[in-house]
């Protein structure tokens, strides 16, 4: 008897807690997507602007602009090309409601996830507080971020990133590239240039950079604070501009690499380099090689210590007594020297300028150049 | 005039107060009219008396020696001042007169002075002992006030506060990157240092070219400040963070371009730390005008 209350205990306590997952999932299931779609042209710019949510973007082959969220209450695709509404949009705007207040603001104030598809031609203009941005397969992109995290792949003519400590990623791309954070890291890979004026700029503050297979004949990098790591080959006649203040520059090159060397480093800091450097410079420079690197043909050495005093040493008594008079160093703090090198038959240019990092050149492999 | 005289009459003429035709028949009277010319002799030996008896009485001053001193020194001064032709308001006189009644001494006013000749005294002596061991200070340096034309300028994002989202290029399609900036509504640089900031910079010896990266940076820190409410807790921790960097870097690369005047190196490395700075400023900058 006691058994079968137990029982039945159970399964009444049962009931309600499976009435209760069934209405959560039920609701979640059955929350109502709200989807808007216009005509559009190939080339059709779209902007959108949320304070707070996960915006993502993908291009398709329809001209048309698509978008879809659950989280706010209403979606509008606006046209913005006021001269010309009989054709196809050239210029939406994606208009978020509230989902509380049930109208637009005139602002970025609007929150909610939002799924885009536009034609592979768009040029896209998003902004969000602390959501990510994921774009991908599209012409331009212009993406800021806040705090989150943007990812951008496959963009096909530009792209523009901006980020106060969110990450920025951008892969398989072409175009010109710019890429600025404060605090957060910057990944760039496999990026092409698609004419010789476009060229590939990324800084920070105190996020690091990092760059593989980035093919730009021009690339500008800077950070403050942050590490620089770049690896792969260089570009033919590239020029490279590596610029940090108290942060690490790591170049990871294949061992054919052609390059001349123009840097400008901190006296007390070390300058490591893989490769056999041709040094064509005034002032002495202790570059350090790391086996099995062969030596530097003209390695100069390295500038000698002031030698101390020695010390004075008076005897008095049972009783030694040393006095010591102190050396008098003038030690010029923070002074710089420069580096002049060439390595190959010094295709491309490499400038670097570190005020208190140091430089490794890396010989990455037998990579072809 | 036959009648006699009346005696009050007698008396005014005796003192002199009377006039013209009326000491005449007076006179007249008296040299006819014995009886008047009696009581005219009384009146004057009566007159005699008196006076001889009041004498002392209207010899001695009435007012107080001290007070007749004061108006002598008055009217003295008042004469000197008119003989110079230079007539002095009257509150100088006051003043003067109460500062030589300064000097007249009493004995309560002589020990307050006595003491405050001590007082200064000690403080003299005071002031020349710290004057013998204080170390003498170099002059203050001036500052450079302007940059040459060939030194670096800091780079600006313009701001605004229109909402970002209804801006467009104006064929639709980006050329090469979306230069997406709002248009300019207020001024990002400012035309010269205001206030603590300006003060400060005269103070510090400026290498040429830092006052507009002062300039700029200046500007920008008093906008986000303004609107230092809007930003949320962890940006404005991160910017703090980051800010707290770049001013150590700024610094230590200042005091290397200054140690190191000749080297152009130096020099570029500290205008790349005050680009740094602006870089870091505008770009809260900006996220203030999203979040508008």
């Amino acid at each position: 008897m006691k058994f079968k209350v137990v029982i039945i205990s159970f399964l009444l306590l049962l009931v309600p807690a499976g009435l209760a997952y069934a209405d959560g999932h039920g609701g979640k299931s059955g929350t109502q997507k709200i989807e808007r779609s216009i005509a559009t042209a190939p080339t059709v710019a779209v902007s959108l602007c949320v304070d707070s949510g996960d915006v993502t973007v993908r291009g398709w082959d329809k001209n048309e602009v698509f978008a879809r969220s659950s989280e706010v209450g209403r979606i509008e695709l606006k046209r913005a090309d006021v001269g010309n509404q009989s054709g196809a949009a050239t210029k939406v705007l994606v208009w978020l409601a509230d989902k509380n207040e049930g109208e637009e603001k005139s602002g970025c104030h609007d929150f909610g996830d939002v799924e885009l598809m536009v034609p592979r031609g768009a040029s896209l203009y998003l902004q969000t507080g602390d959501g990510t941005i994921d774009v991908g397969d599209v012409a331009s992109i212009f993406a800021r971020s806040e705090t989150g995290d943007i990812s951008i792949q496959k963009a096909s003519r530009s792209v523009e990133a901006v980020s106060f400590s969110g990450e920025i990623s951008v892969e398989n791309s072409t175009g010109r590239m710019s890429m600025k954070s404060v605090s957060g890291v910057v990944n760039a890979a496999n990026l092409r240039a698609n004419d010789q004026n476009d060229c590939f700029q990324a800084s920070t503050i105190s996020g690091d950079i990092q760059l593989d297979e980035v093919d730009h004949q021009l690339v500008s990098v800077k950070t403050a604070n942050g590490k620089i790591d770049v690896s792969g080959p260089l570009a033919h006649q590239g020029q490279y501009t590596f610029n940090t203040t108290s942060g690490d520059i790591s170049l990871s090159l294949p061992a054919n690499a052609s390059f001349r060397l123009n840097a400008r480093v901190a006296r007390d800091r070390d300058v490591t380099s893989d490769f056999p450097l041709t040094l064509t410079i005034e002032d002495p420079v202790p570059v350090i090689n790391h086996t099995p690197a062969p030596r530097p043909l003209h390695e100069p050495a390295p500038e000698p210590a002031p030698t101390p005093k020695e010390p004075v040493v008076v005897v008095v008594g049972p009783q030694v007594k040393e006095i010591k008079v102190k050396p008098v160093i003038v030690k010029n703090l923070y002074s710089l020297r420069r580096i002049n090198a060439v390595h190959g038959s010094g295709d491309a240019l490499i400038t670097i300028a570190s005020f208190s990092g140091t430089i490794h050149l890396k010989d990455s492999g037998n990579q072809p150049q | 005039m036959k009648e006699c005289l009346q005696e009050e009459v007698l008396q005014s003429y005796l003192d002199g107060e009377l006039h013209g035709r009326r000491i005449e028949q007076v006179t007249v009277h008296l040299a006819s009219c014995l009886t008047c010319s009696d009581l005219a002799r009384q009146l004057e030996q009566e007159n005699s008396v008196l006076a001889a008896a009041l004498a002392p009485e209207f010899e001695s001053a009435v007012p107080s020696e001290r007070l007749r001193q004061r108006i002598d020194a008055a009217i003295g001064s008042a004469r000197i001042d008119a003989a110079a032709g230079n007539a002095a308001p009257s509150n100088v006189h006051n003043w003067l007169s109460s500062l030589s009644d300064l000097f007249r001494f009493r004995p309560q006013r002589a020990f307050a002075y006595a003491s405050l000749m001590v007082i200064i005294g000690f403080g003299v002596i005071m002031a020349m002992m710290r004057w013998q061991t204080s170390p003498t200070l170099p002059p203050t340096s001036v500052a450079v006030t302007v940059p040459p034309a060939s030194n670096p300028a800091p780079t600006t994002t313009p701001l605004s506060n229109n909402p970002p989202r209804a801006t467009f290029p104006s064929n639709g399609t980006l050329s090469s990157v979306p230069k997406y900036r709002p248009q300019r509504s207020k001024p990002v640089i400012a035309p010269a240092l205001s206030g603590q900031n300006e003060s400060a910079a005269n103070h510090v010896k400026l290498l040429p070219g830092e006052r507009s990266y002062l300039q700029t940076i200046a500007q920008l820190d008093s906008t986000i400040n303004s609107e230092k409410n809007r930003m949320k807790p962890e940006v404005q921790a991160e910017y703090q963070r980051n800010l707290a960097f770049v001013d150590r870097t700024l610094a230590v690369a200042r005091t290397a371009a200054k140690s190191n005047p000749n080297d152009p190196d130096a020099t570029e490395f500290m205008f790349s730390a005050y680009q740094s700075k602006v870089d870091l400023l505008n770009t809260v900058a900006e996220a203030r005008v999203i979040d508008k």
